[in-house]
């Protein structure tokens, strides 16, 4: 299970780096054909905001957690016995499969919904916005079996919910 | 009286260490629940938030900035632009330190990101400052606080989520920070300059370094010109959007790094690696907090405690007092993100209610967060420094403890003059 776990990781980690390269790009091209050749390029503006933005943010999120990127307040918990310590663990597991499990079906219930809906790129182009709502369900229901599946790891401190506690894993502001 | 549940739920799985974004989105849930008490409504905003919160034109310059800030790095442009301002101020005693704070601030105008910054500054400056015999308080307190100036000048992460939480524009609150950024900087090479006056044992003279060789190391540093040309420029000039701002900052970055060939292809995948596990941190978050935040719109709260300071008939600066107090307080025990998402959600309506500009509240804002990022016990920054530049925790908290001066200063001065932070960008076109 855990060797599935790490290539779908790693194939979601590529395609959101790819969707980051793809949004520079365009941002970029965008910008510079509207300002020196008068010439922007159509649907920047929808692609980057529907389509990149949610690949890469939800793409991420598996990478992201499995390298320890969760902000906690760990001031307290990190001063309580270690037994006591593990039982919260558990419960810090336990919690967060039924929070991003409850993202999951909430978002895949809305997106069924809106599964027709398109956005409209010129005059003439229309794409469908099913793509960046299946992301969504797909990021969320990964996330959500990856945290489930590291509920055997909590006890051996691998859980990625526990990683980088000591330091606090820096918001980059 | 039920309202108050969603908080003692928020403050308990905060207590129990549930990642802060699940908690604030567990209590706005809750919050919902009680009052809509209809759990198909309560599905369908939560499914909402999971796009709305991500989908965002202007919220895509984050992940661009981040990566402005990686490729910097990466292209070595920090380094060439630490020895180029080490140079300058060799001649002086605690030269090296007043340098670092140039460097910091001009690394400040090309990234985004003060944790990125204090890294980078961090393996730059302290094993430079460590050889020539600086005490490791002064030289963990002046990256400590130079890399806070990151959140000030332009471009800065936290002032594009804060216009989007807030609906203020974005590149009117990038360039307000220009100038209070200027003034940290000049305030905290005055601390240093005191610093070595009081202990000049902490800062022993430096070599002075040739006219040839500042010359030639100021040439080097030509991209970096380059590239906060671009940023600031474009943004004065109104020419650009801040997303188009951020894309075109990362593009150059690496276009850079590549034509100098300095950003290997390892350096690449490592900064794109960077950009999105942190890009995916700061989103979970954001979705928390809008879960929350629909919550705080359906409870009418903020509405709520605008009347209650008004019934208490308060002078405004009082209760702006109250809030930066009450904000510092906090911050040592809460991230500066998920604190800062919290705060404006109660502050926001009070603090335009009460007739303070809401670019100002901005940057009055982002002082705070960098007060709460270099102050014990949770100093992000601080723990960074220690742990990338190997001092003692202690010795790094010392000198920030110190020279945290300068950003107290800073928001005295801010408070006493708002037009510090409002000029800049009433003259933008």
């Amino acid at each position: 299970m855990s060797r599935w776990i790490q290539i779908i990781e790693k194939g979601f980690t590529i395609l959101a780096i790819t969707s980051t390269f793809i949004m520079v790009c365009l941002t970029a091209a965008d910008a510079m054909g509207r300002y020196f050749l008068n010439q922007p390029i159509s649907g920047v503006y929808e692609i980057t905001e529907k389509y990149l933005m949610v690949f890469i943010v939800y793409l991420a999120f598996t990478y992201a957690y499995q390298e320890g990127a969760n902000i906690r307040v760990t001031i307290l918990v990190s001063r309580l016995p270690s037994k006591l310590n593990l039982v919260i663990r558990y419960f810090v597991q336990a919690f967060s499969i039924l929070f991003v499990g409850l993202l999951f079906v909430s978002a895949t219930q809305i997106n069924l919904e809106r599964f027709r809906e398109v956005v409209d790129l010129t005059k003439r182009l229309s794409l469908p916005l099913w793509p960046a709502y299946l992301v969504i369900s797909i990021g969320l229901l990964f996330l959500t079996l990856l945290i489930f599946f590291d509920l055997w790891n909590v006890k051996k401190g691998k859980s990625g919910l526990f990683k980088e506690e000591s330091s606090g894993e820096p918001v980059s502001m | 009286m039920e309202l108050i549940y969603p908080f003692i739920i928020l403050l308990i799985l905060f207590i129990l260490g549930v990642p802060i974004a699940f908690s604030l989105g567990t209590a706005g849930i809750v919050g919902i629940l009680f009052i809509t008490g209809d759990l198909k409504v309560l599905m369908s905003m939560v499914g909402l938030v999971t796009f709305d919160a991500v989908a965002s034109y202007v919220l895509s310059a984050v992940p661009m900035f981040i990566l402005m800030a990686f490729l910097s790095s990466s292209g070595g442009l920090a380094t060439d632009m630490y020895r180029a301002a080490q140079n300058w101020t060799s001649n002086i005693r605690g030269g090296v330190a007043i340098g670092t704070v140039f460097a910091c601030g001009i690394f400040g105008a090309m990234s985004g990101a003060s944790l990125a910054a204090a890294s980078v500054m961090s393996e730059i400056a302290i094993p430079n400052m460590r050889r020539l015999g600086y005490s490791e308080a002064l030289t963990g307190g002046v990256v400590s606080i130079g890399a806070t100036l990151d959140i000030l000048i332009p471009p800065s992460i936290l002032f594009v989520i804060y216009g989007i939480m807030t609906n203020t524009s974005v590149g009117k609150l990038l360039l307000a920070g220009v100038i209070p950024g200027i003034v940290l900087g000049i305030f905290l090479i005055l601390c240093i300059l005191l610093w070595v006056f009081f202990r000049p044992q902490d800062a022993p003279r430096a070599e002075p370094v040739s006219w040839s060789e500042r010359w030639h190391s100021s040439y080097r540093i030509w991209p970096c010109i380059l590239l906060i040309f671009i940023v600031m420029g474009l943004l004065y000039a109104g020419v650009a959007t801040p997303t188009e701002v951020a894309g075109l900052g990362a593009f150059f970055a690496g276009l850079t790094g590549v034509i100098l060939r300095r950003l290997t292809w390892t350096g690449a995948i490592q900064a794109f690696k960077g950009t999105i596990r942190i890009s995916a941190m700061i989103f979970m978050v954001l979705i928390g907090a809008y879960i929350f935040g629909y919550f705080m719109t359906l409870s009418g709260i903020p509405q709520k405690v605008i009347t209650a300071v008004q019934a208490m008939n308060l002078n405004r600066w009082v209760v702006m007092i109250a809030i930066c107090l009450s904000y510092f307080i906090f911050s040592m025990f809460m991230d500066e993100l998920p604190l800062m998402l919290l705060y404006l959600q109660i502050t926001f309506p009070l603090i335009t209610q009460l007739g303070f500009n809401p670019i100002w509240y901005g940057v009055v804002m982002a002082i705070m967060v960098m007060m709460g990022l270099v102050f014990p016990p949770v100093g992000l920054i601080v723990f960074v420094v220690s742990e990338a530049g190997r001092i003692e925790l202690s010795k790094v908290y010392k000198g920030a403890s110190i020279l945290i001066i300068a950003i107290v200063m800073t928001l005295v001065l801010l408070m006493i003059f708002p037009e510090i932070v409002l000029w800049l960008p009433s003259t933008m076109k």
